[in-house]
């Protein structure tokens, strides 16, 4: 291993799916997902987008609204569970009016609650714009021929009532936590490795050519709500995705297994690749999981085009005077640590 | 006791200085330096031990010129104000032009708005796309390079919205707008403006006086009463702006801004 090519790491991503230029890819999954987008967008790659930003609106702006961080404005996916339950959702095309969250007289979809920062007037405005949410993006996963799913962590809120998980603890950015509501799920390994299944074969029933790629999120928990420490919650919660992925992947036809977890992680691929919080993964890391993951796909950025992109806003035509930090709601995931 | 109040602007400043110098006697106990400068010449400027002084000579050629001083001593003002300078309804017709918010009567009217060609957004999202845009205008950035200098009140009067004219005859500058009318947004799209710009200033630490009401014709549109015969900033002479000009107001128009700014001071 000391000898191996540890910058590049020629043999470790041998992809069976393909990703040309012309490959329309989706992606979803964890905060860390959001650079694979982005890398796959500066290689020339085309990243569907369901809910692309308007024209006018900055990037900052985008950001802050949840707008181009995946290829459907639902934040981030940290788990299998929450994954199969969204495209179930997309597939039903219903959304449901008991996951809406008042916050302090304004109202947030809970399986996004982070897409509108100061949340809407009204029950009925997040359900509006989820069902366009969940039209929009059952549009983008019928032209899907790749689906890049980054899986996060093995713990998640459930609502007793619905059966759904969230993304973030109730009463983080919404909502009341009340036991007697939610229930502390951490997905065994059976449990995720039955919902990867049932991703591929709803991604499937969007288009039946769609393949898959999955991959682990290197990104370390900030809180853990099963009493274990952090140190430990962490090893357990990757070891479990890790092996109910490559035990998925192993069996399954036109799925791939791409190593972030492993480049970031692993003592041979150098390092440190982690910032000084050791929990976010430094530029440089991040330059070396994506540089193998394209070079896996024959794929490359040509850093100047790259740099030359014009500005998302364009021309203000109607104006008649004419003269890398990602948003992570891990973060938030630390006002539930115990 | 008399107020003094120093008034900045582009070319929109042209029609405040030529109601001031038409109505003598409108405003008593109010004092008016008018400092006018084309494009973005008023941020070719540094604030320096409380004066605002050209740091270009092209400033300083439009200071003398256009209001024939070298500099403005910000602590003789009771209050400032940076008329137009591109804080204008043309910032929300650019967002509209591709997106819609509950509330707009065209999004109640859609029968399936994911098909769209427009996205649905909330109406957050609009404002603050709407507000990003204000932001890079010269005004809220002149209004926070002089907040830099001073801490006399600011305010900051909004461009007139384009002439009705337009309605005679549609123009690719303005397809927004004619947009907006067809569909009945016009009054939403005037309240987003407005909105937005009221949030820039307050962040640029100003205050926005909107556009009197008076003067707006369906939402979105300045009536041609306000429009028709408007001239040019220049030093001494009138001259007329173009007949096909629609972005410019006359006198009459402000003379009830400047009736706005006098309220607003007093």
């Amino acid at each position: 291993m000391a000898e191996a090519d540890r910058a590049a790491f020629p043999d470790l991503y041998q992809p069976t799916v393909s990703i040309r230029p012309d490959t329309r890819v989706a992606t979803a999954g964890s905060c860390f997902a959001q650079h694979i987008g982005r890398y796959l967008r500066d290689a020339g790659c085309t990243v569907l987008d369901a809910e692309p930003p308007p024209r006018s609106m900055t990037d900052a702006v985008a950001k802050r609204y949840g707008y181009g961080l995946f290829s459907g404005r639902h934040g981030n996916v940290y788990t299998a569970r929450q994954m199969r339950q969204l495209l179930e959702e997309v597939a039903d095309g219903q959304a449901d009016p008991r996951l809406v969250w008042d916050r302090e007289g304004r109202f947030v979809d809970a399986l996004r609650p982070q897409v509108e920062p100061e949340g809407l007037a009204s029950v009925e405005e997040v359900l509006l714009h989820r069902d366009y949410h969940l039209e929009r993006t059952s549009r983008m996963l019928r032209q899907a021929d790749v689906f890049v799913f980054t899986l996060g962590l093995t713990e998640a809120w459930e609502d007793r009532a619905t059966g759904r998980v969230l993304p973030l603890c109730p009463g983080v950015v919404g909502g009341t936590f009340d036991p007697e509501a939610y229930v502390f799920r951490n997905f065994r390994h059976s449990e995720i490795l039955a919902d990867l299944y049932v991703i591929k074969a709803l991604l499937r029933r969007f288009n039946p050519a769609m393949s898959l790629i999955l991959t682990v999120s290197p990104v370390p928990l900030t809180a853990t709500a099963t009493g274990r420490h952090i140190l430990e919650a962490t090893s357990w919660s990757k070891a479990t995705l890790r092996g109910a992925v490559g035990e998925f992947v192993e069996e399954t036809d036109v799925v791939d297994y791409f190593p972030s977890f492993e480049i970031v992680t692993h003592p041979a691929s150098g390092g440190p690749w982690f910032e000084e919080n050791l929990r976010s993964v430094s530029p440089a890391g991040v330059d070396k999981v994506m540089s193998i993951f394209l070079r896996g796909h024959g794929l490359g950025i040509d850093r100047d085009t790259a740099l030359a992109l014009p500005p998302s806003v364009d021309g203000n035509e109607d104006d008649s005077d004419s003269e890398t930090d990602l948003v992570c709601e891990d973060l938030l995931l630390q006002a539930f640590a115990r | 006791m008399t107020k003094r109040v120093c008034i900045f602007g582009n070319s929109h400043v042209g029609a405040l200085k030529e109601a001031w110098t038409d109505n003598p006697g409108r405003w008593p106990r109010v004092e008016v330096q008018f400092v006018g400068a084309h494009k973005d010449l008023l941020l070719q400027t540094a604030s320096v031990d409380g004066r605002l002084v050209a740091t270009t000579e092209a400033a300083q050629r439009a200071f003398r010129t256009l209001s024939g001083i070298d500099e403005v001593t910000l602590r003789d003002f009771d209050a400032l104000v940076v008329a137009g300078c591109l804080v204008s309804l043309a910032n929300a017709a650019n967002t509209y032009r591709d997106c819609r918010w509950i509330g707009l009567p065209s999004l109640e009217a859609a029968t399936d708005l994911a098909d769209g060609p427009e996205r649905l957004v909330s109406y957050p999202a609009a404002r603050d796309t709407i507000a990003a845009s204000l932001t890079t205008r010269l005004g809220p950035r002149f209004a926070a390079h002089l907040r830099n200098g001073t801490d006399r009140p600011i305010y900051l009067t909004s461009q007139p919205r384009v002439s009705a004219l337009i309605k005679a005859k549609r123009r690719v500058s303005t397809r927004a707008h004619h947009v907006a009318l067809e569909n009945g947004d016009a009054d939403g799209l005037s309240a987003v403006f407005e909105d937005a710009a009221a949030r820039t200033m307050v962040e640029h630490g100003a205050q926005f006086i909107p556009q009197p009401t008076e003067t707006i014709e369906d939402g979105i549109l300045t009536a041609r009463p306000y429009m028709d015969g408007a001239n040019r900033l220049t030093a001494g002479a009138r001259i007329k702006q173009p007949s096909d000009d629609i972005m410019h107001a006359n006198a009459r128009y402000g003379a009830l801004v400047l009736d706005q700014i006098m309220a607003a001071v007093a």
